[in-house]
Parts: structure tokens; sequence; C-alpha cells
């Protein structure tokens, strides 16, 4: 069916396509990147723009040392070529793994001497994609793969680790089943008119709907959790100017060597950082000091500056201590405080060494550190991640949900089966509740599988007596 | 090869539910059609129990009726007492059921067949099917040795294939009790290259009403103005002149009989191998599986108008022929009852459904179609409706036009055939409503809606039928213009509400925005306001068409959320798939997906999906691999 087929010769079971590349490694994060090839004739491709070849002659699972040479003849980075022959490979097909040295300038250089060999870029999750169409994994694993790629903290590879191994199939499949039980129930008295059984118990059916109902809530729950674990816990500093941001998030970021990315276009307003502790993610946002201001740039600076705080997981403000604390600032203290709203809002003293005095007396600190001498560092990460972390459930072993479409399937599972328990108070019968347990069911199969209208009668066959 | 006979259209083998369907069906839509059966005098009869419809049973028979079958109008004609299920549930759940006159159904099936200007009749034994090199069917051979040529072939066996009836350790061939079996049909097919399995069912012992003592019996009544089965029967008698059911009851004493048997059972003796329905279990397995239960009802019914024989729904048995009736003696109100025929077990062959086409016509002989018991189903309203949809594909065929092939979302009909050939069935095939993911569409109220259309488009539905469901159509259109249009004042309406318990106007509202409340009927509404219960007249004074306005007002929202469900479907279920596509060839399909695909050759998205066996992610698989 495919042109592929009738090329691939010999190699028939692996359907190999163009040559795809792509920098398989976050970028800026390490010493070494890796730009992967995959497809088609990917070693006589890259032997075009590798010195120290020919990779096309190499067995799989061997590495050569050579240089990357563009067109100008120039070399480019000198770098380890790793062969895998298809099918022992990543995605099944011919792969060469270039690794070249870390630097963001070098590595997109690399790529770039690459994709003029003929090779296109990869798009997201493609080398994903072919591994699982060429039989490597599954679509689980496919979707759990993607996510351990985008996973950049320890927390987060574990919660990918635990959907691979089906913890969170496993829930839901024991969801899907109690719908099933409910449905059986509802359905025995609607097929099962003239039988001689004893028809639904409601109120065993209310239990049951009202139980399911709370453990999807609990799962759910899990959900900030998760995305806090995945996608990192959205950390925003704010304060007026020199009042010591971008000192603490120097501070933080420098000592555990995390890389400071300037965000293009937005460096007159707010700085990010990526910074881990004890497993856990934040994304730092320097926000642009905040002040009342009839300067247009600075108003503009100022509106993303809220932005950012609006979408923030932990609210942190700093107050320079060596100042005093006007009426004005303790009042717009008050404000972001009201802002912020559930998010956590940490209030933080900084230039604790060169305070000022007593005047700060009638605001209530979480903490005073001094960023400079790296005094209560300590205390402020522990602090922060506590904060972060209130009223959610973090637990290393416990599951999360992690993927947002998992959350809106199980989300919308949820409703129905509140409409459920709402159809179930006002009276309707029972052929209008299974609608409504039908698209739970109907929504829990999008994340494990097809629901079978058979699975309903098997219940309804176990349990009871049916036939005259 | 030669043959007395001209060559026909379309050859019915087998005239039981299906077959006589069949066999209207094709010859209604002007094919030249011969029906063959071992009995011309047995024609659609009911082995089992006598009654026809029930829940989901009920609106297949309507939608048989709906395409232009001729089930629903026997039953109305030979009814015996009528009721309507479901009756307190939502419309989708009602469901008619009659008890029918055993012998008056089997002849008016047959005046009906005789009706037909394109039909031929002919009792024969069909014992080869006969085809070219082409694998293309050319007709049958019978018993006496005749040859008869057609374009196309209908099986519908039964439970004659090589039928086997069981009572404790006798056992003898048979297609039912005091008919013989049909061999060499099945040895036939098998060389052909079909796959064959067997199944098995049962019945229970008929005994002389006049033998029974009814008087400690809860007596069950049928309906006044019952609801009939086909849209063109204009009314049926009322509770008075029908007759009555009753209801009786198992206990210890009995079971212990009855388990005194089981060494002997060919159930429990392992006589029997074949699976048997879980819904419709013999009286020793109920005993068996459910010991804690101390009584089962039996419902005693009547066989006919004018004789004593009398059917025991609930006691459907395969034990020795002294223990049913030592047993049957021990119920309470049977201490003296005479046995007119014993219960058995029958079993019976059936072709795995996957072998077939969702047009009935197998995959392997052209030409070939199969419908009723031969593809695992039960019951005559399954078997009619297969009937029907083969002797109209049958015809189309020969007509040179695509099948018919009904939507999950548009008939019972097209849920059945849709899970035989992509589920298969390890038992006999029963539909309940809950097969039906959209049983809210699926009402016995709106067949006609649904279907007549499409009946009357192949040339099966009559004139008549289609001008009264043209009628019925735009009277339904106006009468929700008026209702939709016309203001109600509190003046009128508040007593009425205050009436019927619900909260009154504070302002004029539309006359439909009243009809969702639950208190409330359409009728109140017309009860309340003279002038609207006049323009309501005037459009229509057909009840089903307010019914119309009642129901799809009231249920709006399940069933928009319903039709929403159901284009969702339609989005896969446009998705072809290739026929020549080669499943063990994609490598990321599960063994099993492969496997099963590669059996059943799915021709959509939408129906791969539903084969058992193939998983959500074999049916990815399948969507990135056509999509590249």
């Amino acid at each position: 069916m495919s042109k592929e087929n009738e090329n691939s010769g010999e190699k028939q079971q692996i359907t190999e396509k163009e040559p795809i590349a792509a920098i398989s490694t976050p970028i800026g994060e390490g010493g070494i990147a890796v730009i992967r090839v995959s497809g088609k004739e990917a070693m006589e491709k890259v032997d075009h723009i590798f010195e120290g070849g020919p990779l096309a002659e190499q067995e799989s699972h061997t590495v050569h040392y050579g240089k990357i040479v563009n067109e100008g003849g120039r070399v480019v980075d000198e770098v380890m070529a790793t062969v895998f022959r298809n099918p022992r490979s990543y995605t099944g097909e011919d792969t060469v793994e270039i690794s070249c040295h870390g630097g963001v300038l070098v590595t997109q250089a690399v790529l770039e001497t690459v994709l003029s060999a003929g090779i296109r870029s990869a798009e997201p999750g493609e080398f994903t994609e072919r591994a699982f169409l060429n039989g490597k994994m599954e679509l689980s694993q496919a979707e759990a793969v993607a996510d351990l790629i985008h996973a950049k903290s320890q927390k987060a590879v574990d919660a990918a680790h635990q959907q691979l191994e089906g913890d969170l199939g496993e829930h839901i499949e024991q969801f899907r089943q109690n719908i099933i039980d409910a449905k059986a129930m509802v359905e025995l008295e609607l097929d099962f008119i003239e039988e001689d059984v004893e028809f639904a118990d409601y109120e065993e059916l209310e239990k049951l709907l009202t139980d399911l109902d709370r453990e999807i809530e609990d799962l759910l729950a899990t959900y900030e959790t998760g995305r806090l674990v995945k996608h990192g816990v959205r950390t925003v500093f704010i304060g007026q100017p020199n009042a010591g941001k971008s000192t603490l998030l120097n501070t933080l970021v420098g000592k555990d060597r995390a890389i400071v990315t300037e965000i293009a276009g937005t460096t007159r307003d707010t700085i990010e950082a990526d910074w881990s502790y004890e497993g856990l993610l934040f994304q730092l946002t320097d926000t642009a000091g905040i002040r009342d201001t009839n300067d247009q740039i600075e108003q503009e600076g100022v509106k993303r500056s809220q932005q950012a705080l609006d979408k923030a997981d932990v609210v942190v403000y700093l107050k320079d201590l060596s100042q005093p604390l006007e009426r004005k600032e303790r009042e717009k203290i008050g404000q972001y405080q009201k802002r912020a709203g559930d998010t956590p809002f940490v209030l933080v003293g900084t230039k604790k060494d060169i305070e000022s005095g007593d005047r700060e007396e009638r605001m209530e600190f979480d903490l005073k550190i001094s960023a400079l001498e790296g005094e209560r560092i300590e205390d402020f990460k522990k602090l922060l991640k506590e904060r972060a972390l209130e009223n959610k459930h973090y637990d290393a072993s416990s599951l999360l949900v992690t993927s947002s479409r998992h959350r809106d399937a199980l989300q919308k599972a949820q409703d129905h089966v509140q409409s459920a328990l709402q159809a179930l108070h006002d009276g309707m019968t029972g052929d209008f509740l299974s609608i409504d347990l039908r698209a739970a069911l109907n929504e829990l199969g999008t994340i494990t599988g097809e629901i079978s209208n058979e699975d309903v009668l098997d219940s309804i066959f176990s349990r009871f007596c049916i036939g005259k | 090869m030669d043959s007395l006979y001209p060559t026909y259209d379309v050859i019915v083998v087998g005239a039981g539910h299906a077959g006589s369907e069949a066999a209207g069906a094709a010859a209604g839509m002007g094919a030249e059609t011969l029906l063959i059966t071992m009995n011309l005098d047995a024609i659609a009869k009911m082995s089992c129990n006598p009654a026809i419809g029930g829940v989901a049973k009920g609106q297949l028979v309507k939608e048989i009726d709906a395409l232009g079958g001729l089930m629903g109008k026997v039953a109305d004609k030979t009814g015996v007492q009528y009721r309507m299920l479901n009756r307190s549930k939502g419309p989708a759940m009602w469901s008619p059921r009659c008890q029918s006159d055993r012998a008056l159904y089997s002849k008016k099936m047959r005046e009906e067949l005789e009706k037909k200007e394109h039909l031929t009749f002919r009792q024969d034994n069909v014992i080869d099917i006969l085809t070219n090199d082409n694998n293309k069917v050319t007709g049958v051979r019978t018993q006496t040795g005749q040859n008869f040529f057609s374009e196309t072939v209908i099986l519908n066996s039964g439970t004659f294939g090589n039928g086997t009836i069981h009572i404790g350790e006798h056992q003898f061939g048979g297609g039912r009790s005091g008919e013989r079996a049909s061999i060499g049909v099945s040895a036939a097919l098998e060389e052909l290259g079909f796959e064959v399995g067997r199944l098995k069912t049962g019945t229970p012992p008929r005994l002389d009403g006049r033998s029974i003592d009814y008087s400690s019996m809860e007596i069950q009544y049928g309906e006044d103005n019952p609801t009939s089965f086909s849209f063109m029967t204009d009314s049926l008698p009322d509770k008075d002149e029908q007759l009555t059911c009753w209801i009786a009851e198992t206990d210890e004493n009995v079971h212990d009989v009855l388990r005194s048997g089981f060494d002997r059972s060919p159930m429990f003796n392992g006589r029997i191998k074949s699976p048997g329905p879980r819904y419709c279990p013999s009286i020793e397995d109920k005993i068996n599986r459910f010991e804690d239960k101390d009584s089962h009802q039996l419902f005693v019914e009547p066989e006919g108008w004018d004789t004593y024989e009398t059917y025991l729904n609930g006691f459907s048995t395969s034990l020795p022929e002294d223990v049913q009736y030592k047993a049957l003696r021990t119920i309470k109100g049977f201490e003296n009852a005479v046995m007119l025929r014993p219960g058995y077990a029958i079993e019976y062959d059936f072709f795995f459904p996957y072998q077939i086409h969702r047009s009935l016509e197998t995959k392997r002989v052209d030409g070939l179609f199969f419908a009723g018991q031969i593809n695992g189903t039960t019951g005559y309203e399954e078997a009619a409706c297969q009937g029907l949809m083969a002797g109209i594909n049958a015809a189309r065929k020969v007509q040179g036009e695509r099948p018919i092939v009904l939507k999950r979302s548009e008939a019972y009909i097209g849920v059945l055939i849709d899970d035989l050939i992509n589920k298969g069935t390890k038992e006999p095939y029963r539909m309940f409503t809950s097969r039906a993911e959209h049983r809210i569409l699926l009402r016995q109220d709106n067949a006609d809606l649904r279907l007549t259309e499409i009946g009357h488009d192949i040339g099966l539905a009559s004139d008549e039928r289609y001008e009264q469901y043209k009628k019925k159509k735009e009277e339904i259109d106006e009468m929700f213009e008026l209702f939709s249009e016309y203001t109600v004042y509190p003046e009128k309406m508040d007593p009425m509400l205050e009436d019927q318990g619900t909260s009154t106007l504070d302002q004029p509202v539309k006359a439909d925005s009243l009809i969702p409340r639950p208190q409330l009927t359409i009728y109140d509404l017309l009860e309340a306001d003279p002038e609207l219960k006049e323009k309501a007249h005037a459009i229509s004074e057909n009840p089903k068409v307010l019914d119309q306005i009642e129901i799809q007002t009231k249920y709006q929202g399940y069933i928009e959320k319903e039709f929403e469900m159901a284009r969702e479907m339609e989005r896969k279920e446009n998705m072809a798939i290739p026929q020549e596509i080669d499943y063990h060839s994609i490598e990321s399909l599960s063994t099993e997906g492969q496997k099963k695909l590669n059996r059943i050759r799915p021709e959509t998205i939408g129906q791969a999906g539903r084969i058992s066996g193939v998983s959500a992610s074999d049916i990815s698989v399948l969507m990135i691999y056509l999509k590249n």
C-alpha cells in the first residue's frame, strides 16, 4: 500500500521513511548534546558531512570519532557518531546518533549542517511515532515516552515511568469496572423486566456512584501536582526594583548549576530560569520591578509582570530590609496578597545583613534572608517547596495524572457520573441514567480502550439468575 | 446439469421466521423466488414459546414492519394477549409483546406469502449447494434428486442443520419436536470451506391446560387498547377479548426432584458440549447456578384460541422424562398435570458469522446468503429481521443494486448484524436494548419514521404504507410548529398546572415550553386550552402524532445528546478501509488484532473498532497507517 514497502527489499518488517533529524537532548542542559538522524539511508546521508566514516560501512551499535564539516569545508565540531542498524534502533529504522558539544550555538550549527545533507527536520514526536508504527512500542507507551522526553526532573521521570507500567491504566480500569457494574444494575431492570429477578437497589447504586465520583475526584486532584511535577512550579518573584530578586534567583540557579535562559523579546520585563530542588522543578520568573510609572515601556513591563503573577503557582514578594517600608508599599503588598487568592504567597525580607532597623515592625515576614552571603538560603528553599506543595498530594510513591488529555477525559467522565447521580435524585428511570453512564464509559475508553456493551451483559449474567 | 424448473432469481431454503421474511421480501421486490421447505404445513412455526416481541424484540418487529416485512402484520392477526412492557420507563424502553396462537400464526404467515405474486413454494429437503468454478452459487440440489437453479440462495436452516434432540440419556436426530433434521447442507458448506460450530437451545414441556389447577396462581391479563406491531393495523382486541396467562412457582421440593436427575442430565454429564444461551437457561441450570434461590417463577401460557395445549415458560429442561414428569407434578397446581410433549434440548450447526458481509451475503460464495440461527442468533424476531435483510439484499443483488446496510444508530437490525459480524457470538445471540448504544433513538414508536422511507425506496414497503408515513410526518412537522408558536396564558394554564402539582406561570409562554415538565402530558395542555386543542385537531386527530411531539420535546436533551454521539460515531463509520490490506504486514498491530482484522476484513474504521480483540491502540495504528 505504500511505496516504502516496495522499496525496502528484504527489510520488509520495517517501513523506512525519508530521513529526519532533531536535537534529542534538552537544549543547553548538558556538556553533550545528541542529534538523532533516522530513516532511509541515514548513514549514507550523514557521510556527506561526516569526516571519519564512512558510517555506511559500519556495524550496528558501533561508535566512531569524526568531524562534522559544512559546505564551506569548515569543521563545525568534533563528534562521536553511533550507528544503529534497522531494526535494532529506537525507531526501528537505520539511525545515526551524533554526540556533539553541548552549547546552544554549536548544537544548532551541527543540526543545520546535518539538515543540509538532504535530511529534513523532525516534527515533534516523530521519532516516537515511527517507533510506534514499526512496532517498537504500544500507543500508551509512546505517549509516556513523549512525556519522558519532556520530563525535566526526577519526579517527572518517576511519573512517566509509572504510566508506562500501567498504574494509571489499572486505576482507570477499576473506575470503568465500577461503572460497568452500575450500568449492569440499571440495565437489568430494563432488559429483563419480565424476569424474576430483584431489581436495582437504588441506595446501593447511589453509593456506588457517589464513591466513584469521589475516587475520580481524588485522582483528578493529583493532576495539579502532576502538572507541577511535569512542567515545574511557576514561581514568580516580585518586589520593588533593587529588592534583590535577580540576586536571589542567581544564587538559587547558580548554586544548583541550572542554566539561565534569557527569553528573547522579554528581557525588558521578565527573566526566567529553571531550577531543580529535591526532585521538584521550579520555573523561576524574575519580574520587572513593580512601581507606578508613566513610562510606556515600563508600564508594558509591569503589565507582563502581572500576567506572570496570575499564572503563578507560588508568589514570592521580596522586600529590601535596608529600605524603610512605606505605607504605599505596604498597601501594595496587601493588594498582591489579595490578587494571589489561593496561590501561596511568600513574603521575604532581603538584605538582612544591612537591615535598617525596626521600621517594618508591623509587617510579618515569612523569612528574612541575605542572598549575598547565602544566609538562610537553605531555609528559603525548604519554605518554597513546602509552600508550593501545600494542599497538594505530593508523595513520591503516589500516582499522579500528568497528561492534560487524561485529565480532560477523567473530568468529563466525572461530569457524566455526577449527572447520572443527579438523574437518580430526580427520579429519572434507568434508561436515562444509562445514557450518562455510557458517556462516562466512553470517556474512560479514550484512555484505556473501547467499551463493549457485551461487558455489561456479562456482568448481568454472572450476577443474576436470568431466564424464565 | 438440468432442471425441470425455471431458473429463479432467489431460492430461499427453509421457511421458518427468517425464511418467510426472506421469501416475502425478495418476491415483494419483484424477484422470482422459490421457497423450499421440508414441510409446507409448518411455515413460520413457533418452535418454542408462543409469543412475539418483548424488550428489544418488540422494537425489532416494528422495524421489520416499517420496512415492509410480514411479522408485525401476522402477529397482530394472531395474538391472544397483548401487553406493552416497560411502560413505567422512558419511551425508548416501551416494548410491545404478545402471546400468539401458534397454529394460527403459521397459517396466517402462509396466507401472506401466498399473496406474493413472484413466489413459488416447494416441499423438499435441500442436500447440496451448487456453485460454479468462480465460487458463485448457481442453485441447490434436493433429496428428491432435483436441481433448482438461481442467481442467489438464502439459507435459513434454523435448528435443522444436523439437529440432535436430547431428553435425558436419549438422543436422536431431529430439527424440532416431531420433525426430522436436515443432513447434507452443513457438509456441503464445509466442503466449500465454511467454518462450522454447534450451539444448543432448549424448550419446556407442553401440557394439557385442563389438567392444571389455576386456583393458587397469580393471573396475568392483557391490556386495553393495545399497541399494534404493524403501523398498518387499525386496532386490536381489548383486554376482555384476550386470553390470560398465569404465574406459578417452583419450590425446594421441586428442586430436589430435579436434582435427583442431574447425574442423568445431558447438560451435566457432558453429552451436550455446545454452549446454550445464558439468558434462557434450563430449569436445572438455574437451580445449579443459583443454589440459594429457593423458588423460580413459571409462566403458564395458552398456545391458542382453540386448543388446550399450554406452554410452561421457565421450565425448559432436557432431564430424563421421568424426572421432568415427577418434578412437574410436584409443582403446586400441577399435581395432576398431563404432559403432551416433554421438554428437550437441541444441538444444531451454525456458521461463525465472521464469514458473512453486512449484507448477509457470505464472503466465500458469491450470491449465497445466510439468515437466522445459522448465523448464531436465537429468537423469532432476530431470525425474521435477518431473513428480511437477506431477502432484500438478494433481490438487490439480482437487480444490480448496492446492498442495504442499516446503521447502528438507525435500527436494532443494524446493531444485530454489526454485532454478529464483528463480535461473533459464543452463545445464541439475543437482542437486548443495552446492545444498542443509541437506544433512545431506536424507539418502537418511531420505527416508521426511521425506516419506511428506505423500505419504500427499495420497492418493498407499499405505496399505501408510504403515504400513511408521509402524512404522519407532515402532521408531526405542522404540530411542532403549532406548539412552538402558540402562546399559552396563565389564566388558562394555572388551574391545570396547580392540579398537576407543578409551578404556575408568571407570564405567557410558548406551549412547547411546558411539555418537558415531568408532571404534564401534552393532553393536559390540550384540555386546559380548548383553542389549542382545536388547532391541534385541525392538524391531526392521530394520537401517534401528538405522542411524537410529546416524546421528542420531553426528551429533547437526551435525544440530542445521542444524536451527537451517533454523529461522532458516523465519522469513524465514514473512514473506509481498503479491502486489500494485508494486516499481517502492519507490525505494530497486536497479534490478535492482526488475526481478527484479517479474518473479518472490516469495511470502516468504526467497524474495526467494534471487533472483539482489536484494541484501541490497534485502531490508532490503523488510522496512522491509513493516513500515511
